[in-house]
């Protein structure tokens, strides 16, 4: 085995080879960027380099220093982890030919799976079935479009030296097809400096199977069963699981035979997954990943191997450590992906710091690259953690995940999980016949409905508590209740004015506080509906509130003007605002304009009726030798006009009078 | 540090008989409370709402920070004294936080007259802005006011104390860097229009505020010109055109938003010069004070079992407790702030007189703020203590008391007579700020004493005059004087005049001078000078 590993790789992955590391005895150190200083795979890790700045391509991009590295702390083999180098045959050549040993396949099998249009071509050479589609592909927009009116709708577009999702486009009719040619083809060059695009059949509503595979780079191969990995956002996997349910003996035979059959045509050295599609009782080859998979966890609970360790094994033996007849498979495990991500809002990457993360603990497994304090930055991976179920069936895996995703906490920034909830609830899902398309399809019934008002009033609440016991020092913000203390009139009314506005999502509530009762229950307001609750600290963030006879557990977490809170119903965020606000005024706009100085119309460009938008000239004044142009406040309707060219104009004069538009208002306030 | 060992019997007769008289007299409080807090009649208080503006109270609470504490001062101002009642004389004056900062908040109340002063509304203004001013708090004013109530003129225009002082006040306050803010919420006319005016930073509100030293009407019966109210003091026009004010708002609502930004854009207040320490209750129940207050004139209250029930963990550091023990002085802390308290345990005598003197010097040297607490019947009389010096005794201790420039704060939780009154820090003596509890009593004298030497003085004249006068003919006359000497030194009547600044329960004690001693621990105090003790 090795005298010491580099990790060159962050986040879950990073720490999860660390693991392997440890257990084996293995001596490791790892790499990070400027901006992880404090994460928490340099912390796992025990010793690392920083080795540039944020941009990937300064660090965990940066090859050179990589080497450099390596060479330093005095590893002998390089893991490169999920993405980055992983699948760059340049990086594992100049590992290789600094003397060191790259943990993962042959470049030349990198080479020949990373460009589809090659991976195609082997597929056919290992007898594969592969989608129907263009020969070759293409960088000229004008041949791709000439391509794509040749063949029957709906096709799909992807880069040809893609993955992930990106420079991917489903085309189902001609309208805005150049646009989505252009697209496709700028996002392609940026994510993978090559423009290029293939063009093939869109097999819809497909089931995602991929097998993993394993060789010794002499031609042995063996597989470790399929996964299953239907369930995915913009082609990207969110639930995956292993095995495969519900998928017939017969086809999961031909599919591993496939798998096994292609590895084995490029002599595969290393793990590898090979992806295909299947519908109709037909299989069809997708893609091939030299590397380890972000899912590899799924197999590794239902093989019990740990495939990091066989990664090591076949890289510093070339060997295989088992035969076929020695990988055997029980029970079933399926995996959630917590990402940082506004599922609501198309799954887009949300960025932000992490102030309260938690797992459940008993019968799962968790990866996660992230403790209390991490930021989640623009510049990589937004995944959070991955949490991996295992039973003895698919339906207790599932009962432990749907349990795990309801307890996980990860306060501070947006997160999937209230999306990982209604997905793992959806009677689709339970019966494990979802395929790709299924969550595009079901996006509206998958999430979840607005937070219960009492967990407004809980927010309510402990935001007040927090502003008191912040100012302890002073008694004009800590005494008395949440309405504040008056000289007591025996009625005790609340304020008549809210405290402040509690919003969540587009959703702004005003929030007004009754009196504080003697057993510590407080009336909260919330628009009218009266909720009465008393909130007590637990410690660690944790409250138990109770309304009425209900009891609720919450975990809570407070940023600038924000409660983030978790509880049965997920996690929710509520923003803190101020109930007057400066830009609350009604009519702000005021849509009379005058004359700013004495002096005569030169020209006069709007009539009445005129529709103007803001900042357009409306009239021109001429007044000591210059010229003063007043123009349109905002988009709007000219009202009237109350001066003619050639008229001398008093200053303040009022002149013109513009009527906003619908929108401009609503803008306004 | 001492803690008071508490001998109180809550099962006692007396105990029970003086908790349900107290329980009475907290409701009665309360009752005089909800009917200042009302505002103006109902139908005056919908006219308001149906313009779309906001009742002063409700303004009030709108500027306020969620959750902080609100103050109020003087609501009780006026009460009994105008036919039709004004609610606490027409204007609201409290002390709350505003954008992190403390403020005096002053309001007029225009459903009750227009927000038009009368005698007691000028007072009551001066009133806080002397507060504010002495505190150094922002001033915030919306203003909301007819100007002058014609018919009481000499109680509002020629004298200091009236609404002169009021436009004096904004100045000099303006001048020592205390921000002066107003809204202008209403049709401000002749003086209303002055007290925005006079102000460093004004708001308006669109197509509501208006300011004009005449009404168009006025400008009319004057001039000849006819002008309508928009043009002639209309907000567009002052904030536009005059110049007169600097923000225009669109509403109430508006309004108040921009105040609170002006009041966040003020530099930050200093911090504590004397650093409180954590706040401990008291050992014993505060609410057993309803029971320890006597409730009959002629047996007299322990006050030393108020105290146990009203410092920080019952703790009462007392200086020369075997001297002068018919006066307690001692050092304590209220809501974790230091504190030198100075309270009566009986009649005052040469010594306790002697040992107030040296106690506020202690507290004067050390910078202490000092708590009277007045339940005193006054100097004891007598050729003992004549020959003793109690004159003499008296006037060092009214010379130490009144020559001190700790903050001082006066509180009457019984009676409070004669020479004894003002001996306490009374309202003449410049307090902080003064309060009486519901209990409490001051007067010139006593009902008794008084009807007893007024009818000794008519006994006098008829017995020179060689008129008979029979005891029930004396009883006749005694009568009329006690029950006016009781109506006299009633702390409502005290209240109305603002002669106190609040009458406030026992158990509100405790917070509001947390509140005062806070505002006070934040502003540096000048040393103290005393004027010449008599030796």
């Amino acid at each position: 085995m090795f005298e010491k590993l580099l990790i060159a790789n962050r986040g879950e992955i990073a720490c999860r080879i660390a693991r392997t590391c440890r257990r084996l005895g293995i001596p490791a150190a790892t790499v990070h960027s400027s901006v992880d200083r404090n994460a928490l795979h340099v912390q796992e890790v025990g010793e690392s380099i920083e080795i540039g700045g944020a941009p990937a391509v300064e660090s965990y991009l940066n090859t050179a220093a990589i080497l450099e590295t390596a060479i330093a702390v005095g590893a002998d083999a390089i893991h490169p982890g999920i993405g980055f180098l992983s699948e760059d045959p340049e990086f594992a050549e100049a590992v290789e030919a600094a003397g060191l040993v790259f943990v993962g396949p042959r470049p030349e099998t990198m080479r020949c799976f990373s460009d589809k249009w090659s991976a195609k071509g082997q597929a056919r050479l290992a007898d594969v079935p592969v989608i129907d589609g263009s020969e070759g592909s293409f960088s000229d927009p004008e041949e791709i479009e000439e391509r794509v009116r040749q063949m029957p709708l709906p096709v799909m577009l992807k880069a040809v030296a893609g993955g992930g999702g990106r420079g991917v486009r489903v085309i189902k009719t001609m309208d805005g097809l150049s646009a989505a040619i252009a697209s496709a083809m700028r996002e392609a060059s940026a994510s993978f400096g090559r423009p290029d695009l293939l063009i093939e059949g869109f097999v819809e509503n497909a089931r995602h199977i991929e097998v993993q595979v394993a060789g010794d780079g002499q031609g042995n191969v063996l597989h470790l069963f399929e996964r299953e990995c239907s369930l995915q956002r913009r082609f990207q996997k969110i639930i995956e699981e292993a095995p495969a349910e519900k998928l017939l003996s017969e086809m999961r035979e031909r599919i591993l035979e496939a798998a096994v059959r292609l590895a084995a045509t490029v002599e595969y050295r290393g793990l590898g997954t090979v992806e295909f599609l299947v519908k109709d009782g037909e299989y069809y080859f997708l893609e091939c990943n030299p590397r380890l998979q972000v899912e590899h966890t799924v197999t590794e609970a239902i093989t019990g191997l740990d495939l990091v360790e066989l990664q090591l094994h076949i890289a510093s033996k070339r060997t295989l450590p088992m035969r076929q007849n020695e990988v055997t498979l029980s029970g079933h495990a399926i995996q959630g992906r917590v990402y940082a991500e506004s599922s609501a809002g198309g799954f887009i990457p949300s960025t932000g710091t992490v102030l309260c993360v938690d797992f459940p603990k008993r019968d799962l497994r968790v990866d996660s690259g992230v403790k209390a304090g991490s930021t989640i930055t623009s510049h990589y991976d937004p995944m959070i953690a991955k949490l991996v179920a295992y039973g003895n069936d698919r339906g207790q895996a599932l009962a432990i995940l749907k349990q795990a995703v309801r307890k996980t906490v990860v306060l501070g920034l947006e997160t999937n999980l209230d999306f990982l909830s209604s997905l793992l609830r959806h009677p689709v899902v339970v019966a494990g016949t979802a395929d790709n398309g299924f969550i595009d399809r079901e996006i509206q019934e998958l999430h979840t409905p607005p937070p219960p008002p009492e967990l407004a009033a809980i927010a309510s609440i402990l935001w007040m508590r927090r502003m008191h016991t912040q100012n302890e020092q002073d008694p004009w913000s800590a005494y008395g209740s949440m309405v504040g203390w008056r000289l007591s009139d025996g009625i005790d009314c609340a304020p008549s004015q809210p405290a402040f506005l509690l919003r969540n999502g587009s959703t702004s509530v005003p929030i007004s506080f009754g009196h504080e009762n003697k057993d510590g229950s407080v009336v909260v307001a919330l628009d009218g509906v009266e909720i009465s609750a008393r909130v007590i600290d637990g410690g660690g963030g944790h409250y138990e509130a109770a309304l009425g006879s209900r009891v609720i557990s919450v975990c809570a977490a407070f940023g600038e003007q924000t409660v983030y809170l978790h509880s049965q119903h997920g996690s929710t965020k509520f923003a803190v605002e101020p109930y007057l606000s400066v830009d609350s005024g009604a009519d702000s706009l005021n849509g009379v304009l005058s004359a700013q100085m004495m002096g005569k119309v030169v020209q006069v460009y709007v009539k009445a009726g005129d529709k103007v938008a803001a900042k357009a000239p409306l009239i021109v004044q001429e007044s000591m030798k210059m010229e003063l142009t007043i123009t349109a406040p905002f988009d709007g309707t000219v009202v009237s006009v109350g001066c003619r060219e050639g008229d001398l104009i008093e200053r303040n004069h009022p002149v013109i009078e513009i009527a906003p538009t619908a929108q401009s208002t609503k803008e306004s306030t | 540090m001492t803690v008071i060992m508490s001998t109180l019997s809550t099962h006692s007769e007396s105990f029970k008989r003086n908790q349900a008289h107290y329980k009475n007299l907290v409701s009665e409080l309360q009752a005089r409370r909800q009917l200042a807090r009302r505002g103006g009649k109902q139908q005056a208080r919908d006219r308001h709402e149906a313009a779309e503006k906001m009742l002063p109270r409700d303004r009030i609470d709108a500027l306020l920070d969620p959750g902080s504490p609100f103050l109020e001062i003087a609501e009780l101002a006026g009460d009994g004294m105008y036919e039709d009642n004004p609610p606490g004389a027409g204007i609201i004056t409290g002390i709350g936080r505003v954008s992190g900062r403390v403020c005096m908040l002053i309001a007029n109340e225009a459903t009750v007259k227009g927000g038009t002063y009368y005698t007691m509304t000028a007072k009551k203004h001066v009133r806080a802005q002397r507060i504010a001013w002495e505190h150094k708090l922002p001033n915030l004013t919306l203003v909301d006011s007819g100007g002058a109530y014609l018919p009481e003129q000499a109680g509002i225009f020629p004298d200091e104390g009236q609404y002169g002082s009021v436009f004096h006040q904004i100045v000099r306050q303006s001048a020592e860097g205390i921000p002066q803010l107003a809204v202008v919420h209403g049709a401000c006319t002749a003086g209303g229009a002055y007290v925005p005016a006079l102000c460093d930073q004004t708001v308006i509100v669109r197509g509501q505020g208006y300011m004009y030293l005449g009404g168009p009407e006025i400008t009319y019966a004057a001039t000849g010109e006819r002008v309508d109210r928009e043009n002639l003091g209309g907000a567009e026009m002052h904030t536009r055109i005059s110049g007169v004010t600097d923000y225009l708002a669109d509403n109430d609502r508006h309004a108040l938003a921009i105040l609170r930004e002006l009041v966040y854009d003020l530099p930050q207040r200093p911090a504590h010069t004397i650093p409180p320490q954590k706040p401990l209750p008291p050992r014993y129940d505060p609410e057993e004070i309803y029971g320890i207050v006597s409730s009959e004139p002629q047996v007299p209250t322990d006050t030393r079992e108020i105290l146990a029930r009203l410092v920080d963990d019952s703790r009462f550091d007392e200086f020369k407790p075997s001297y002068g023990d018919s006066l307690l002085c001692g050092f304590a802390h209220i809501m974790g702030f230091p504190v030198g308290i100075i309270a009566n345990q009986g009649v005052l005598f040469t010594e306790s007189s002697i040992k107030a003197v040296h106690f506020i010097d202690l507290c004067c040297k050390r910078n202490i703020p000092l708590l009277f607490m007045a339940d005193v019947p006054g100097y004891m009389v007598g050729r003992e203590a004549e020959q003793g010096g109690i004159t003499k005794a008296g006037a060092k201790m009214i010379t130490a008391m009144s020559s001190a420039n700790v903050p001082k704060y006066n509180l009457i939780i019984g009676n409070s007579y004669g020479a004894g009154y003002m001996g306490m820090c009374s309202r003449p003596f410049g307090p902080r700020l003064a309060f009486g509890w519901p209990n409490g009593r001051a007067a010139l004298m006593g009902p008794e004493q008084a009807a007893t030497t007024l009818a000794m003085v008519q006994r006098q004249k008829r017995e020179r005059d060689g008129i008979a006068w029979s005891s029930e003919e004396e009883e006749t006359f005694k009568q009329p004087i006690r029950d006016q000497f009781t109506s006299f030194a009633n702390m409502y009547n005290f209240a109305s005049n603002i002669w106190i600044d609040n009458v406030i329960d026992p158990l509100e004690t405790r917070t509001v001078m947390g509140l005062l001693l806070d505002l006070a621990a934040r502003e540096p105090v000048s040393p103290t000078t005393f004027g010449v003790l008599r030796m």
